[in-house]
């Protein structure tokens, strides 16, 4: 896919998750359509692509979120730099699968200490992992599977 | 250290961004910048793009359950007013009976004879026989030879003769029977004959002197004569008279009081 299709991607799934992530939540519990597309990204195209690509939608999603400018764009340019890291995760779909369960995982408890660091009110609590973090993670794995079965639809097609 | 950054580019690229990330979230406040508006205000018309796109499955999913509810909801209309057209067709009968059975009271209470309601529970099958089943029989005192009456819509009338008696039913020989023959006369002149029945929907009064005044509606009432019918109960009206053959006596042909098609309830006159 050339860049530009690239970046639309990105920017209409930022748009989806901000129109339909409140819809699609699961006991309160909303997939992160960015951080997927992020990684689908950034597992093609490499890490400084999937970490620039990362940092600049995670801004966006920023200005439209919580106003913590930053937040997203620190965590969505390490999930990009990760997934990204070995070219090789790209080989298989379990791999891809593999890669979204720890890189969101990761993602979560970056988002959960930055906000501790940055937000006084916020703290830490461990129960977070059970009813969110983990929770989030499979859930971003299944839809997972359905994004990259676009993908890889949509780049056989070309 | 230029060499190492160049070499490990996207180690020093991420250090960087996320330092920036940093920088930008320690400056953290509650207030947005102008910028961080105008980046949200640029991307609100991709967030209503989509957002009318996921709606417009909503919107046709929407329509189509409502379309699926108003289906179901028109089957259950329809069932509910089936329903109440029943009842009010039962509403109706038994309106219809009620004010029937009340006017077959007044009369009973009305006639000088000692008097005994039935209802009619059957028709004879054949063409050839006009006869009726009742739902009284010897248990209520109904014995052979008993005159039947009626009351239909204001109208009292002379319904048959009660010809054979089982337990707890009678049947009933109609006035239309050719074998039913009844001793009547002309209200207005007092002549006698024979009203007979014709196996139609009308009967005939025969026998009557050649000389008698008839009119077109005069009525015929029992005479009495025979003491199975008492005296004075309508029979009917004349329709149209004519002179037998051998020119003996006067005939006319009757229209009955009764429309027996709409026969229900009867009063079976036990004696007079």
């Amino acid at each position: 896919m050339s860049w530009l299709i690239w970046i639309t991607f990105l920017v209409m799934t930022l748009a989806l998750q901000s129109a339909a992530g409140p819809h699609l939540a699961i006991k309160g519990i909303k997939p992160d359509f960015v951080l997927i597309a992020v990684v689908a990204f950034a597992l093609r195209k490499g890490s400084v692509a999937g970490e620039v690509g990362g940092f600049l939608i995670g801004l966006i999603e920023d200005c439209l979120s919580f106003p913590l400018l930053g937040l997203n764009g620190f965590s969505k340019c390490l999930a990009g730099f990760l997934a990204g890291w070995r070219q090789d995760w790209n080989e298989s779909i379990i791999l891809q699968l593999m890669v979204i369960l720890m890189i969101s995982i990761v993602n979560s408890f970056t988002i959960v200490g930055l906000s501790s660091l940055f937000l006084p009110q916020t703290s830490f609590h461990p129960s977070v992992i059970n009813q969110f973090i983990i929770p989030e993670a499979l859930y971003n794995v299944s839809l997972g599977t359905c994004f990259f079965l676009f993908i890889k639809l949509m780049l056989k097609r070309r | 250290m230029i060499k190492f950054c160049l070499r490990h580019k996207a180690g020093t690229l991420l250090v960087l961004l996320l330092l920036t990330a940093t920088f930008l979230m320690s400056r953290h406040s509650l207030q947005r910048t102008e910028i961080e508006k105008r980046i949200g205000a640029i991307f609100v018309p991709f967030q209503s793009i989509m957002s009318s796109a996921l709606r417009f499955p909503g919107d046709v999913w929407g329509r189509l359950s409502e379309l699926n509810r108003l289906k179901e909801e028109n089957i259950r209309l329809k069932g509910e007013l089936r329903q109440l057209i029943k009842e009010k067709e039962q509403w109706q009968r038994m309106e219809s009976e009620n004010k029937r059975l009340r006017n077959l009271l007044g009369y009973k209470k009305r006639l000088p004879y000692s008097t005994t309601a039935a209802r009619i529970i059957g028709y004879d099958p054949t063409n050839w026989f006009s006869t009726i089943i009742i739902d009284r029989g010897r248990q209520d005192r109904i014995k052979e030879a008993l005159a039947v009456v009626t009351y239909q819509e204001g109208q009292e009338g002379l319904v048959g003769r009660v010809i054979s008696v089982r337990e707890n039913s009678a049947q009933v020989l109609l006035l239309l029977d050719q074998n039913l023959a009844v001793g009547a006369k002309v209200v207005r002149t007092q002549a006698k004959g024979l009203v007979e029945g014709i196996n139609k929907r009308t009967c005939r009064l025969r026998y009557l002197p050649p000389d008698t005044d008839l009119t077109e509606g005069d009525m015929i009432v029992t005479s009495g004569e025979g003491g199975i019918f008492p005296e004075g109960i309508p029979i009917g009206k004349v329709i149209s008279s004519k002179r037998e053959a051998q020119r003996l006596f006067l005939e006319a042909e009757l229209q009955p009081l009764i429309d027996f098609n709409r026969l229900e309830d009867v009063l079976v006159i036990n004696y007079f």
